[in-house]
């Protein structure tokens, strides 16, 4: 009986991806606008970006501040009214700060775009900055900040980010407990004035948005002399720490959050897809080997993996994993260790044609559909690229070889290279 | 809406298949229906530990994720208190690679001792993870043992001590397993770029000749009313204080759940709900609140929680909230404020309708609870409700009597006060 199942069914490889074509037009003003129309639901996802970002407010916590409070009140409507008009309408409106932009995303019914979108330009342009609203949301933010600095992985991530770029470094600088004191509503106010033009936005649509939309975006942002904004701020280099161990203690921890990493670069450096396979391989994705280690061998985590993210100036690599606190040493060693198998011995075929396998489909799961494939784009839109750079990578994927991929991990899997960050045990 | 296609294998398992030609993936979902209800006091947080070794391989096929990586899929699962579920999506044209895998653990597992002992520290870390290395984690595990006295609710999944993790024994697990995963006690669901009759089809093949097993019938003992107030007061290293008030409503197939899961979006769906607006915006005693209904298949809870901002009292903190469900019940909804949470929920429905994985899910669901004709009843029965079924419901639900109520303070670690 058992026997029927020894034999597995034919499978195919994916070795192509159908990408959703984007449609490019300008609004009357030139602000671009890229729309992905696909999906089964009258469903609309709308992203305007602006040159907001953590970079160029220069302080920690006014852009996210300044994103946040806009939708708290408007010259014509309360906070209340706007929370009511959202929720009524049975739609979605937030923002979302990163270094170089923050974003505001709209998420509604079709048929509700005129609605959403007359409510999201009031938010852009006539934000009111009500003190109270601003007092209240600090306030409420100190407290999540506090209690999200009990959890260990917190405490780790922190520590991370100044530890690989520098305290002081645009990229590293943290937000500190002082930061809330140091603050005013006036800086928030001028940080608007001078980045929330609606003719500096980018907007990205995605969904079925129907024949409307370039009226109805062309009514709200289209108006005003699009400026060429200069996004590229000046990024110093890394200043990364100079010891490369730091364990932060934390009373009565029973795990221990590690992160272990080094600075990298971005996606335009020629070593960064050989890179996505090798990092795939070593803790991005379940059968990886620091999982099949770390977690299936020896027990010591529910979870662990390695990511790669690019920035606008630089990179990071980064492996994260909270760990039985008593075994701390062990897994760091673990981790190491799987270092000094990648660089020593060219990964078995087997393997290496399932991590071909696995890439690919996880490639057509992250390109189906409007909404993910939109946000990939706002990405590759963020370094000057488009969907080629996703065929380069398939092409690799394809021919990579076991001995390129070790050669790779010799040259950047060296221990000496890593910040080992432990918080803790 | 969702379309689907339904067939029932000479074995018990029931078969659902819908076609979403949008997505070139396809999701591959069993139900199982097993949950932590299904525990026994001594040996919780069983059916979850189970859920971690059904990854460990059998005889023919010694690793599960292998053969999910090599088609280009990915695969997980979740435990609850009333269903363990396992999914698997993958490219629409390996499809048939997920029916042997499923079919393959379904049909026997290889139970070895080394798998159940890594799993066995791989899920004691992940207790510690979740429930004990995190501020206010423990709170689900207080709670239940509050609010409960009898039904096995009252231990989350995870189980009630770690101990029952680390003296699992593998002839446990042997007759866990042959006790609840069956094909007759699954439903398998196939979300996706397929043809139905297709899937019909492999699900004869691979599922066709599993044989149907004894399922014990389930005899669980029920709750009975809770006929006084019960409190806790617990101090722990923590910022800030919380509280959780809970109270015994009923089941997701209630008629009634429909209303009371509008009562727990007019308390705290959207930032224009009454909790949001009234404790944290206007009278400022609470960073962040909540509301919701557990929707379990035996009687659950509708639970309020919030975290205090600091220098607040405890008592006024409290007051506040129940002046809230006060309010509710002497004046009800206004007709605008219910119409606004039912647009959102109909909305939120067609969000929901977007993924195919979660489709494979819901389809499932609706199937085990005993009419799957339901999933597209939803907005509908959403829509019906009045404000006074409204009133009536907070009415039943919020009587001091029906409710335990959990302060959590800040203070000395680990200590528990009656």
């Amino acid at each position: 009986m058992s026997d029927f199942y020894h034999k597995a069914p034919e499978f195919k490889t994916i070795d192509k991806i159908d990408f959703l074509p984007v449609e490019k037009t300008s609004l009357d003003n030139g602000v671009p606008v890229f729309t992905l129309r696909a999906g089964s639901q009258d469903v609309t996802k709308l992203d305007i970006q602006f040159p907001a970002g953590a970079v160029q407010a220069g302080i920690p916590l006014v852009a996210s501040t300044t994103a946040n409070l806009m939708q708290e009140g408007t010259k014509g409507k309360t906070s209340m009214q706007i929370s009511e008009m959202i929720d009524f309408f049975g739609a979605y409106i937030n923002s979302q700060t990163y270094h170089h932009q923050t974003i505001f995303t709209v998420l509604c019914l079709t048929r509700h775009l005129p609605e959403m979108l007359e409510l999201i330009h009031d938010i852009i342009t006539r934000p009111a900055f009500p003190e109270h609203e601003y007092d209240l949301y600090l306030k409420k933010k100190k407290e999540e900040f506090i209690f999200e600095g009990e959890k260990v992985k917190t405490i780790a991530t922190r520590q991370f980010g100044e530890t690989i770029f520098g305290a002081d470094h645009p990229y590293g600088r943290q937000l500190k407990e002082e930061h809330f004191e140091k603050i005013s509503l006036d800086q928030i106010k001028d940080f608007h004035r001078s980045q929330y033009q609606p003719e500096h936005a980018k907007i990205f649509v995605a969904g079925q948005p129907g024949d409307q939309l370039q009226p109805l975006l062309n009514k709200y942002f289209g108006k005003g002399q699009a400026v060429k904004t200069d996004d590229n701020e000046m990024v110093p280099p890394v200043m990364p720490a100079s010891g490369k161990f730091i364990s932060i203690k934390k009373d009565n921890a029973m795990q221990t959050a590690l992160r272990i990493g080094r600075p990298l670069f971005n996606n335009h450096h020629p070593d960064f897809i050989p890179l996505q396979v090798l990092n795939t391989i070593l803790g991005g994705y379940f059968g990886s080997r620091l999982m099949t280690s770390v977690r299936e061998e020896k027990g010591l985590t529910y979870g662990i993996g390695s990511f790669i993210m690019p920035l606008m100036h630089s990179g990071v690599w980064g492996i994260s994993s909270e760990v039985a606190g008593e075994s701390r040493d062990k897994a760091i060693e673990a981790i190491f260790g799987e270092f000094d198998k990648l660089r020593s011995t060219p990964v078995p075929e087997d393997e290496l044609q399932m991590v071909k396998n696995y890439m690919m489909g996880e490639m057509l799961r992250n390109f189906d559909g409007p909404f993910s494939t939109a946000d990939i784009y706002r990405t590759l839109q963020e370094y000057g690229m488009d969907f080629d750079f996703y065929q380069k990578m398939i092409d690799y994927i394809r021919e990579v070889s076991a001995e390129e991929i070790r050669k790779t991990a010799e040259r950047y899997l060296r221990r000496e290279d890593f910040w080992i960050v432990a918080a803790g045990m | 809406m969702i379309e689907y296609k339904k067939h029932t294998l000479k074995n018990g398992l029931r078969v659902v298949v819908h076609r979403d030609r949008t997505t070139p993936m396809v999701a591959v979902n069993v139900l199982y229906d097993v949950g932590a209800r299904d525990e026994t006091p001594d040996k919780t947080g069983f059916a979850h530990l189970f859920e971690h070794l059904m990854f460990g391989g059998t005889k023919s096929i010694p690793s599960f994720d292998g053969p999910v990586q090599q088609v280009g899929g990915e695969n997980n699962a979740w435990t609850s208190n009333d269903f363990t579920n396992y999914y698997v999506t993958v490219p629409a044209i390996n499809v048939e690679t997920a029916f042997w895998l499923e079919a393959d653990r379904m049909n026997e597992l290889d139970f070895s001792e080394k798998s159940l002992d890594v799993q066995r520290k791989v899920v004691i870390e992940e207790f510690k993870q979740r429930y004990l290395n995190q501020p206010y984690g423990d709170i689900p595990l207080l709670i239940r043992d509050l609010a409960y006295k009898v039904h096995p609710y009252r231990w989350p999944t995870i189980g009630k001590d770690i101990s029952h993790i680390q003296n699992a024994a593998l002839t446990d697990v042997k007759d866990f397993f042959y006790k609840h995963y069956a094909p007759n006690n699954a439903v398998l669901t196939v979300a996706g770029n397929v043809d139905p009759d297709h899937i019909f089809k492999l699900a004869e093949k691979w599922f066709g000749s599993i044989p149907r097993r004894d399922v014990p019938q389930r005899d669980l003992p029920q709750e009975p009313p809770q006929k006084e107030a019960r409190f806790l007061t617990v101090e722990r290293d923590v910022p800030a204080p919380y509280i959780q008030m809970v109270f015994h409503n009923g089941r997701r197939t209630d008629a009634d759940f429909y209303a009371n899961d509008l009562l727990s979006d007019l308390f705290a769906n959207g930032q224009s709900a009454r909790l949001f607006q009234s404790l944290i915006k206007e009278q400022r005693l609470f960073s962040d609140v909540n509301a919701y209904v557990a929707g379990d298949r035996d009687p659950g809870l509708f639970t309020i929680t919030g975290r205090l901002m600091p220098q607040v009292r405890m008592d006024k903190a409290e007051a506040a909230i129940k002046n809230e469900l006060t309010r509710m019940v002497n004046e009800g909804p206004s007709d605008y404020e219910l119409q606004k949470v039912k647009n959102k929920v109909v909305s939120n429905l067609i969000f929901g309708e977007i993924h195919y994985l979660n489709k494979a899910m819901n389809l499932s669901q609706f199937e085990l609870l005993g009419n799957i004709e339901k999933i597209n009843q939803e907005p509908e029965q959403y829509r019906a409700v009045t404000p006074n079924e409204i009133i009536s419901v907070a009415e039943s639900v919020f009587v001091p009597e029906n409710c335990s109520t959990l302060y959590y303070l800040p203070g000395k670690p680990n200590t528990n006060k009656a």
